[in-house]
């Protein structure tokens, strides 16, 4: 600025320069106080304020001269300046309030918002811009208001009211009201702000808020927040009400308390819980526990925590969910302990099996062996381990690749090599299994049968069937051959005895004599062949017809003492005057003949022999107490029809179960070679099959024995009438 | 040397029996079957010795055994048996036997058995 004596008009902004100029007129003219106010530019350019007043002299030369002084206001003015500009960028409404709560001062976001320009809004009450009319709520504050001469005063502090613009939109409005007191005078300076979306962003959270606690509340289980502060306590600001139901106490509790939440659990897993927890705050990796608590009823239940940390400052935080898996894990353990009972009695019957059980590798290497299989090869756990299976089964085994699928089994029968040389059949089942679905290394499980015996009896069974093929083959040449025989016999009878008699005579020469020699040794050469021919030579059945069995029985009955010892006391009762019975008498009394040959053998010349005959009628046929085998031997007799029985009981020696069993099969004989009259007891039993009936032994060791041979009897023949 | 009743279906056969017998000395008389043999017992003829042959039509020799044991409880026979598709020969034989025959011949039999046969019964 350049200021000099002949004046610092230069220096003064050039903006009032002019407004300047016409204040020092003014003076002048006036001769009266020259107020001056204007801005200067500085030598460096800066903008300055001053204010100052002069006075005018006027000289005798009539010159004006002023003198006064000039303030450099410029502080004060940059920060009125500076003041004017937050008001007017205020985002928030500033207004002040006279004595009367009329505004007489607002900023431009009081008319912005409210819709009222300056000029509108000073002077207008408070009350006017507020929707609902805001009154003096406390008594405390309304005595203060009494104390100044404010007639209407507002809350001092924030408040959150309704406000409603010129147009008369209400919107929610948060002011804070502070009084000030200058020059002993109070007035009161109201900041606002429009808090719609402040409000709205409230409720939102509000809702959220609530809905978050709705789920909290419905969520089978409990919602928790865990924080772990840097002195190494546990704290949980947030659990939810799910608690209640689990433990018995208010979520409060325990966000007041978190002890009573760790104090309900079972001393080891409140020191695991804890253990993993430091973990987790440590890695920041999520907490997975299931730890069991004692709730208020006594009751303990299962709790799993599933919660996952997060640091905020230097506190740990898990929000995590609690639920009540008590019935899960109930149920697992009961699984496990079922499971273990199932592994339990598979290891038994693995121990206690007959069958020997084995579990390979796929190329047959021996894994597992039970006791049984160690005996069926004569060789200990030890022996086998490591062994290979394909040393028992030779070759059997399939390739890898031709395993059938798990869950097939192949199966064969074959002689293992055994270290004692013993010849055994085994069968073998196989079968190719997982421990698990994405077992890369399955298993073999063979189940070994010793099946020695069976296959022995099969073949013996098989050598049994030829046997009796063969048997029916000679039993059909037989008879030819017993036809035959007879004759021949009858034929080579005469020539033997002719002969014989004509070398017995001495007219015969050398030569005649060694022709009639020829004849008998070429007869007798005969009557081998035929004996050799006769020796397959079988009964052959005759033609049934209808036969009275009971002159056959008494027949037999009378002859029945003389081949018997005298010893042997016979006793015989006919319970029937006639029973007509399909059959051959003949075949009968050799059946006969044959039972009571049995029983004098059976008696060894003492004892007691029952022959009887009696009817059994329609409906009551039953097998005798103690039947032979295990089947019914008149099942296939028809009960509803009338039987005749015959019985012959010995006092003898009786017969084993094991050995009643046997007696009709074929080719079965307890009596040494030669002896007994060939017709075993299967031809017996063949004959009166054939016949329609039935043979049944009841029979005990040292019991005696009695056959009954049971026929149907025939209807009596219907009477035709007779016509002459 | 005794009297002897041949009891034989076959011709050939009963009049070999009958020359060896009566060249032995003995009297014989013949039956062609069991029949025969019952009825000429029943009508009173008395025989030391009984020859039956155990296949015969008509009445076979077991049957002819026990009707002539009613009628001669005492009679001592043989019997002989050339066997039937039947029965084996044997089978006939051991019945007989049982049934009370002290001497049984399988056909075809040598001459000295026959005679030592019935020289066993007439003693």
């Amino acid at each position: 600025m350049t200021v000099s004596t002949r004046g610092a008009l230069n220096a003064v902004h050039w903006a009032d320069r002019d407004a300047h100029v016409a204040a020092i007129h003014r003076s002048a003219l006036s001769m009266s106080r020259c107020l001056e106010a204007f801005r200067a530019v500085t030598a460096e350019g800066e903008t300055r304020w001053f204010r100052g007043s002069s006075s005018p002299v006027r000289a005798e030369d009539g010159t004006i001269v002023w003198e006064g002084a000039w303030i450099d206001i410029s502080p004060w003015m940059r920060a009125e300046h500076q003041f004017q500009t937050v008001m007017d960028h205020a985002e928030d409404c500033i207004l002040t309030l006279d004595a009367r709560n009329g505004i007489d001062w607002a900023n431009a976001a009081t008319e912005r918002l409210f819709g009222w320009s300056l000029d509108e809004l000073l002077g207008r009450c408070l009350a006017d811009l507020l929707s609902e009319p805001c009154r003096p709520d406390a008594p405390g504050q309304l005595s203060e208001c009494l104390a100044g001469e404010i007639i209407q005063c507002f809350p001092r502090g924030t408040q959150e009211v309704m406000a409603k613009r010129k147009d008369g939109v209400a919107f929610p409005f948060e002011m804070t009201v502070s009084e000030v007191r200058s020059d002993g005078r109070l007035s009161l300076i109201v900041i606002g702000r429009d808090i719609t979306r402040r409000k709205a962003t409230e409720l939102m959270l509000e809702e959220s808020e609530r809905r978050l606690r709705s789920i909290a509340a419905n969520l089978p289980g409990v919602v928790f927040q865990r924080v772990l502060d840097p002195d190494g306590t546990f704290a949980y600001p947030y659990v939810s009400e799910g608690i209640e139901e689990i433990l018995g106490c208010e979520p409060s509790d325990i966000v007041f308390d978190s002890a009573i939440l760790f104090d309900t659990m079972v001393d080891e897993d409140r020191e695991r819980l804890l253990a993993s927890l430091l973990v987790s705050a440590e890695t920041l990796e999520p907490v997975r526990e299931d730890v069991r608590v004692q709730g208020r009823d006594g009751r303990i239940r299962w709790l799993r925590g599933q919660s996952r940390p997060r640091r905020r400052d230097d506190i740990i935080v898990w929000d995590g969910l609690l639920l009540d898996v008590t019935e899960e894990v109930e149920e697992r353990m009961k699984a496990e302990a079922a499971i273990r009972e199932s592994e339990e009695r598979l290891r038994l019957a693995f121990a206690a099996a007959s069958l020997g059980i084995v579990v390979s590798r796929l190329d047959g290497t021996i894994q597992q062996v039970n006791p049984a299989f160690q005996t069926m090869c004569g060789l200990t756990g030890e022996d086998l381990a490591g062994q290979s299976i394909q040393r028992f089964v030779d070759g059997h085994l399939p390739a890898r690749g031709d395993l059938p699928a798990s869950g097939e089994s192949f199966c064969f029968i074959h002689e293992p090599s055994l270290p004692d040389g013993r010849e055994r059949h085994w069968r073998v089942t196989g079968t190719q299994f997982s421990a698990s679905r994405d077992d890369p290394d399955p298993s073999l499980l063979f189940m070994i049968e010793d099946v020695t015996e069976v296959t022995r009896a099969a073949e013996e069974r098989r050598q049994l069937e030829l046997a009796l093929q063969e048997g029916h083959k000679l039993e059909a040449l037989g008879r030819l051959a017993g036809g035959v025989a007879h004759e021949l016999n009858n034929m080579l009878g005469p020539i033997l005895m002719a002969a014989e008699m004509v070398s017995r005579t001495a007219a015969l020469d050398d030569r005649n004599q060694d022709r009639v020699g020829r004849i008998i040794e070429a007869a007798k050469h005969g009557r081998d062949i035929v004996r050799n021919v006769l020796a397959y030579c079988r009964k052959e059945q005759k033609t049934l017809g209808a036969v009275d069995l009971v002159p056959v029985f008494v027949q037999f009955a009378g002859l029945a003492s003389s081949i018997l010892p005298p010893t042997v006391k016979v006793e015989t009762r006919v319970g029937a005057d006639t029973a007509m019975v399909t059959g051959d008498g003949g075949q009968i009394t050799q059946v006969l003949l044959n039972l009571v040959n049995n029983a004098r053998d059976a008696m060894d010349g003492h004892g007691f022999l029952l022959l009887a005959l009696e009817l059994v009628p329609a409906g009551t046929l039953a097998p005798p107490r103690r039947s032979s085998g295990r089947a019914n031997p008149f099942k296939d007799l028809d009960p509803s029809l009338a039987h005749v029985r015959i019985t012959i009981a010995d006092s003898g020696h009786g017969m084993a179960p094991e050995t009643v069993a046997k007696i009709f099969d074929p080719f079965f004989t307890t009596k040494p070679v030669g002896q007994g009259t060939g017709l075993g007891l299967s031809v017996v039993q063949g004959i009166i099959k054939a016949m329609g009936g039935a043979v049944a032994v009841d029979s005990a060791p040292g019991e005696g024995t009695a056959f009954h041979i049971v026929l149907p009897v025939l209807p009596p023949e219907p009477i035709r009438a007779i016509t002459s | 040397m005794g009297r002897i009743l041949i009891v034989e279906d076959t011709r050939l056969m009963r009049d070999s029996l009958v020359d060896v017998l009566e060249a032995a000395g003995h009297e014989v008389v013949t039956a062609d079957n069991g029949v025969q043999a019952c009825e000429i017992v029943a009508d009173g003829a008395a025989f030391d010795v009984i020859i039956t042959d155990i296949i015969m039509p008509e009445m076979d020799g077991i049957q002819a055994i026990l009707e002539i044991q009613t009628m001669q409880p005492e009679a001592r026979i043989i019997a002989i048996s050339g066997g039937s598709a039947r029965m084996e020969k044997a089978q006939g034989l051991e019945t007989a036997r049982r049934l009370g025959a002290v001497a049984v011949l399988e056909k075809p039999f040598e001459v000295d058995a026959l005679l030592a046969a019935v020289e066993s019964a007439l003693a």
